[in-house]
């Protein structure tokens, strides 16, 4: 048993949320709710995140940002979608720029519906992505004991192909760079 | 055998100096000056190892050739003084220089003439160190310049008015090592002080290689402060020689343990503070900045800086509770304190080492003017430890200015990728130069314990809150040069010059090597020298405790080599709040969709701790207390009251 | 006697971190209790570097594990040599060098944010340096030794000679535990303008590392302010123990009431207690 499922730490990203989610979520930290009690933290940042709370739908604007924020967490990650407009576009759903629920850009675990979320089922939420949280360490602790490397390799391969058709991220062109460099072009090198 | 070794040490860098002019071809030059850097350094481990054990020899030498020689050789620098103030039209360097030549004029015939010398010159451990010092650090230097001048007069090449003068430029360095072994073995002050003066000159030549106008300024201010300072030495020459009717060193310092001879003392004190570029005069050495690299590199590191603190170390037993001594351990601390703080507020890394070395020295002239045995001990270590990471620091600079353009530490983002080796060397040459348990902050830590023993709160005071400004400013620094992020081309491979690379990885070598063996070089060199010194050394700073941080060191280095970038973690890359686009020049999206750089400058708190802020009320500080001192010791015999 | 240094030695490297977690952890109820919450369970500090170690290994380059490994152990050798009763001085040194390691690991990620962070730690060691080298300065004037083993031999505890120092460690010991007002490089509490400041590329082990070198700062802070309380009585001990737990309530309280100020004040307000409060003492010891 690891500390996983008692110390699930929070990343918030507010997609395109009238702001009433956001509020809960917020409300979530207050005393009257007071979610630290079971570990949670908000920490505001993907790289100690272990549950990813988002509000709002994604639209052509944002969808990179998610994805880039949910790139940078580590394993295991769960991500909760939180709200109608989160779980599938809500009263958004055909705005000209809205692509949609969060599952269009990356896989979510637990779906809170309601408009605006209740307090209540946040914390519900959450406790349910515990579940899928403690799941997927499994999985990870499986992975690295002795499963195939293979597995291992397969997915990393995977992961270098989604990567390489992300644009974003992506490597400067190297003619560019050497151009910015290279202040001794002309010169032969060394002796 | 020894004295044959300390004249060959003193006359083959004159000889290869003269090749060094001789040879215009410039593979030929190299390889003559790796040849006589190597005979050097032999020579120096060979005299080490020979006389290492010895309490010290004072040799019986009295030639009238040497005498005539060295007067000659006065006369000539004079002379070049002269011919350079008319030439650039500068009225105080010429006033300076004649009164100089008078001085030595008049020292000659009305007072040595007088005076005879039996010992002139002779070995103890302190001149083997230093000598060690000169000897190693020195002409690992020189090979480096070999390469580095290849890289300058390529850049240089094309600017107008542009002459090759690179031959007098490695006869200079040879000769200023030549110098440096004077004044490490010589007894007699008249020859000391040629010495003293050759290195002098030889700066002076060296700041103004490059006959710009800023070159030619810098090295005036640098020539007029230096005479200043030679003056002071031919006074305090002519003062003794008249009073005690001798110019031994030991004799001398015999004399000074008893209280007298202090007005002379002073005024050498004076001479080597000026030297060793203290507080209101330190402007000389950041001008010498616009010399290359090697010129900083060898002025900061082995000779010229290092000539003005041994000296003092070498008078240490006459200060203390004087007027001369309070005077050296104020304007140190003070000088330590204040260019620590000026060098927060710089974000050229020439200069910011020009401060540090300003303020180190600052420390070893506050050790000194303690007098006490532990300070010397620190003194001493503090010298050693200058010396080989000043050297390796300022190659390190030389070299990554060449290769991406700048000095600027905010040019140096990102080197670690850019140019791996050069960016480890210059990580742990700063962390020798600041940082437990590496030796610099070790002598440092001695030195608190020798302030404390002798009661100088004030100094200690200074002290504590200028290494917490020498920790900013390095740990700033070395942050920038430990960055890693992105994939740019490695422009190091193949490109920098064999000769520069393999002069830095020796200095880390050996700025290792004497980090690791401090307990035993404490044991085997310094004690023993105290011991023989003063007849008495109490260790304060128990051998546990530097055989702790020799293995400290160990552990760190073992940490490197099994641990070191060895991660095979996935990579990630880092938050930039989700829109990160381009980890080599960090930029992020925009709120247009454009690419936007997330800048990132070093903190140099200009409002806080600028010299524009700070130099004025330091050099009037430090005046004052320098006019005060001499006017106690002329007032009072220099022995105070208490 | 050499057999309890090493017994000291060896409960600070096993207990340390338990102590530090713990004492975490009731800080977090207090302060939760401070701000009409419950809070987590006394042991949430140690499920949160559990949870770390569980985590898969990323990291932003391949280094700064190296600096945070290093970092942890040089945090842990400065509580050995101060736990065996070793000499102040280079226990305060190496300490200094293991916040180094912190500051580099920070710089090496080359985040905005980390630098900002790094950048600032630097400062503040800056700001408390000058301090944790005169402490020594003053307790070697008292009892003439830097060894920290001094302080049981003599019936005397170091307060007695020290009081304003002391109350200039207090104020030198919020910087260093990075506690509001201080909280300029990095900060338990998230969401603000530098996200977590020098921890943000910390990730996974990484961080669970540096977590557990906050500990052992934590407990060798206790000793630091325990030193100034132990003297060759037995019950000194408990006097100390009280001293330290009536401090840390203090920081806490601190903690919580106040806003963080800029590095300015930090840096004003540290040197100048620094300089004045060991002045003052120092002048005192003279003339007594």
């Amino acid at each position: 048993m690891s500390g996983t499922s008692k110390s699930p730490w929070i990343i918030h990203y507010d997609g395109s949320s009238c702001n009433g989610c956001d509020i809960e979520v917020l409300a979530c930290l207050t005393p009257m709710y007071d979610v630290e009690r079971f570990g949670v933290i908000n920490t505001g940042n993907p790289k100690h995140a272990d549950v990813f709370l988002i509000t709002g739908a994604v639209n052509e604007r944002n969808i990179g940002v998610v994805k880039q924020i949910y790139s940078q967490m580590l394993e295991p990650k769960v991500v909760v979608a939180c709200g109608a407009c989160a779980c599938s576009g809500g009263i958004f759903h055909d705005c000209y720029n809205v692509i949609g629920g969060v599952d269009k850009a990356i896989p979510v675990d637990v779906y809170v519906p309601g408009c605006a979320v209740r307090p209540e089922a946040l914390i519900d939420a959450v406790v349910a992505g515990l579940g899928a949280l403690e799941e997927k360490r499994a999985a990870l602790e499986l992975a690295s004991s002795y499963e195939a490397k293979e597995l291992a390799k397969a997915a990393e391969q995977e992961r270098l192909a989604e990567a390489a058709s992300q644009p974003l991220l992506e490597e400067p062109a190297k003619t560019e760079e050497q151009t910015d460099i290279d202040i001794n072009a002309d010169e032969e090198p060394g002796e | 055998m020894a004295l044959y070794l300390i004249g060959f040490l003193i006359g083959f860098p004159v000889v290869a100096a003269a090749l060094m002019w001789i040879a215009r071809n410039a593979k030929a030059r190299a390889w003559l000056a790796f040849i006589c850097g190597t005979v050097i350094a032999i020579a120096t481990l060979a005299l080490a190892f020979l006389e290492v054990g010895n309490a010290g020899t004072f040799y019986v030498f009295q030639n009238e050739y040497a005498d005539w020689t060295s007067f000659g050789v006065d006369m000539l620098l004079g002379l070049i003084v002269l011919v350079y103030a008319i030439k650039y039209k500068k009225p105080l360097a010429l006033v300076l220089a004649l009164v100089q030549l008078a001085g030595s004029i008049y020292f000659e015939f009305w007072i040595y003439q007088g005076i005879s010398v039996l010992y002139s010159l002779y070995i103890d451990r302190l001149s083997l160190i230093l000598a060690v010092i000169v000897g190693i650090i020195g002409p690992i230097i020189i090979i480096y310049a070999v390469g580095y001048m290849r890289d300058f007069d390529r850049h240089h090449r094309s600017e107008p008015g542009y002459k090759d003068r690179r031959h007098s430029f490695f006869a200079l360095m040879f000769i200023l090592l030549s110098a440096m072994f004077v004044v490490a073995f010589s007894n007699n002050l008249s020859w000391l002080f040629t010495g003293w003066e050759v290195t002098t000159i030889c700066s002076f030549l060296l700041i103004a290689y490059t006959k710009t106008e800023e070159a030619i300024h810098n090295a005036f201010v640098q020539i007029v402060l230096n005479l200043i300072g030679g003056i002071a030495f031919i006074g305090g020459l002519i003062l003794i020689g008249q009073d005690a009717g001798t110019i031994s060193l030991n004799e001398i310092i015999e004399l000074g343990t008893y209280g007298m001879l202090m007005l002379p003392i002073g005024l050498i004190c004076l001479s080597g503070l000026i030297k060793a570029a203290q507080m209101p005069v330190h402007r000389w050495l950041l001008g010498a900045m616009v010399a290359p690299t090697p010129t900083s590199a060898l002025l900061h590191s082995s000779t010229m800086v290092k000539a003005g603190v041994f000296l003092l170390i070498k008078l240490a037993p006459c200060l203390g509770n004087n007027a001369p001594g309070l005077m050296v351990i104020a304007i140190g601390s003070l000088t330590f304190f204040f260019c620590s703080a000026m060098a927060i507020s710089e974000s050229n890394g020439k200069r910011v080492l020009a401060y540090s070395t300003i303020s180190n020295l600052g420390l070893i002239a506050a050790c000194a003017g303690i007098g006490t045995p532990e300070a010397v001990w620190a003194a001493i270590f503090l010298m050693i430890f200058h010396a080989c990471t000043k050297g390796l620091l300022f190659m390190c600079v030389g070299t990554a200015e060449h290769h991406i353009g700048s000095r600027n530490i905010e040019a140096m983002d990102n080197i670690f990728v850019k140019m791996p080796g050069l960016a480890k060397c210059m990580a742990i040459g700063m962390m020798c130069m600041f940082i437990a348990p590496f030796g610099m902050l070790v002598s440092k830590w001695a030195t608190i314990v020798a302030i404390i023993d002798a009661g100088h709160i004030g100094a200690l005071i200074l002290i504590a809150f200028g290494s917490a400004m020498t920790f900013f400013f390095w740990a700033k620094w070395l942050g920038k040069v430990c960055a890693v992020a992105g994939r740019e081309p490695n422009i190091e491979r193949n490109r920098v010059n064999r000769s520069e690379k393999a002069a830095l990885f020796t200095s880390v070598a050996l700025m290792l090597v004497c980090c690791v063996l401090f307990p035993v070089i404490s044991g085997g060199v310094v004690t023993p020298y105290l011991v023989d010194y003063y007849g008495w050394y109490s260790m304060e700073m128990a051998t546990g405790n530097l055989v702790i941080t020799s293995s400290m060191i160990v552990i760190i280095i073992a940490f490197f080599f099994i641990f070191f970038g060895k991660s095979n973690k996935r990579k990630t890359t880092i938050y930039l709040a989700g829109v990160g686009q381009s980890l080599n020049r960090r930029t992020y999206r925009g709120s247009f969709s454009q690419p936007v750089e997330a800048t990132q400058r070093n903190w140099y708190l200009e409002g806080w701790f600028s010299a524009k802020r700070l130099n004025m009320p330091a050099i009037v500080l430090c005046t004052v207390l320098i006019v005060i001192a001499f006017g106690v010791t002329i007032w009072t015999g220099g022995v105070l009251p208490w | 006697m050499v057999m309890i240094k090493y017994i000291a030695a060896l409960a600070f490297i096993v207990l340390g971190p338990f102590i530090g977690a713990i004492v975490q952890g009731i800080d977090r109820k207090i302060t939760a209790r401070m701000q009409g919450r419950v809070g987590p369970p006394i042991l949430q500090p140690i499920y949160d570097v559990k949870k770390l170690f569980a985590k898969e290994d990323a990291t932003v380059n391949g280094v700064m594990d190296f600096y945070i490994i290093l970092a942890l152990f040089f945090a842990v050798f400065a509580g050995v040599i101060f736990f065996m009763g070793g000499n102040l001085l280079l226990a305060i040194f190496v300490l200094t060098l293991s916040t180094l390691f912190v500051i580099v690991a920070a710089y090496s990620a080359r985040s905005p944010y980390s630098d900002l962070g790094a950048e600032r730690e630097a400062l503040q060691v800056m700001c408390y340096e000058p301090f944790m080298v005169l402490m020594p300065v003053a307790m070697f004037l008292v009892y003439g030794s830097f060894e920290v083993a001094t302080t049981v031999d003599i019936a005397m505890p170091l307060i007695v000679y020290m009081p304003l120092i002391f109350i200039s460690l207090i104020f030198i010991l919020t910087i260093k535990l990075r506690k509001s007002p201080f909280d300029l490089s990095t900060s338990h509490h998230a969401h603000q303008e530098l996200v977590k400041g020098m921890t943000t590329e910390m990730s996974g082990k990484t961080f669970a590392a540096f977590e557990i070198m906050e500990w052992y700062e934590t407990v060798l802070f206790f000793g630091l302010i325990g030193m100034f309380f132990v003297s060759s009585a037995w019950w000194s001990w408990l006097v100390a123990i009280g001293a330290i737990i009536v401090c840390y309530l203090l920081e806490i309280i601190i903690d919580n009431n106040f806003a963080r100020v800029k590095w300015q004040t930090t840096l004003k307000w540290s040197w100048a207690i620094t300089l004045l409060l060991f002045v003052a003492n120092i002048a005192i010891l003279s003339f007594i």
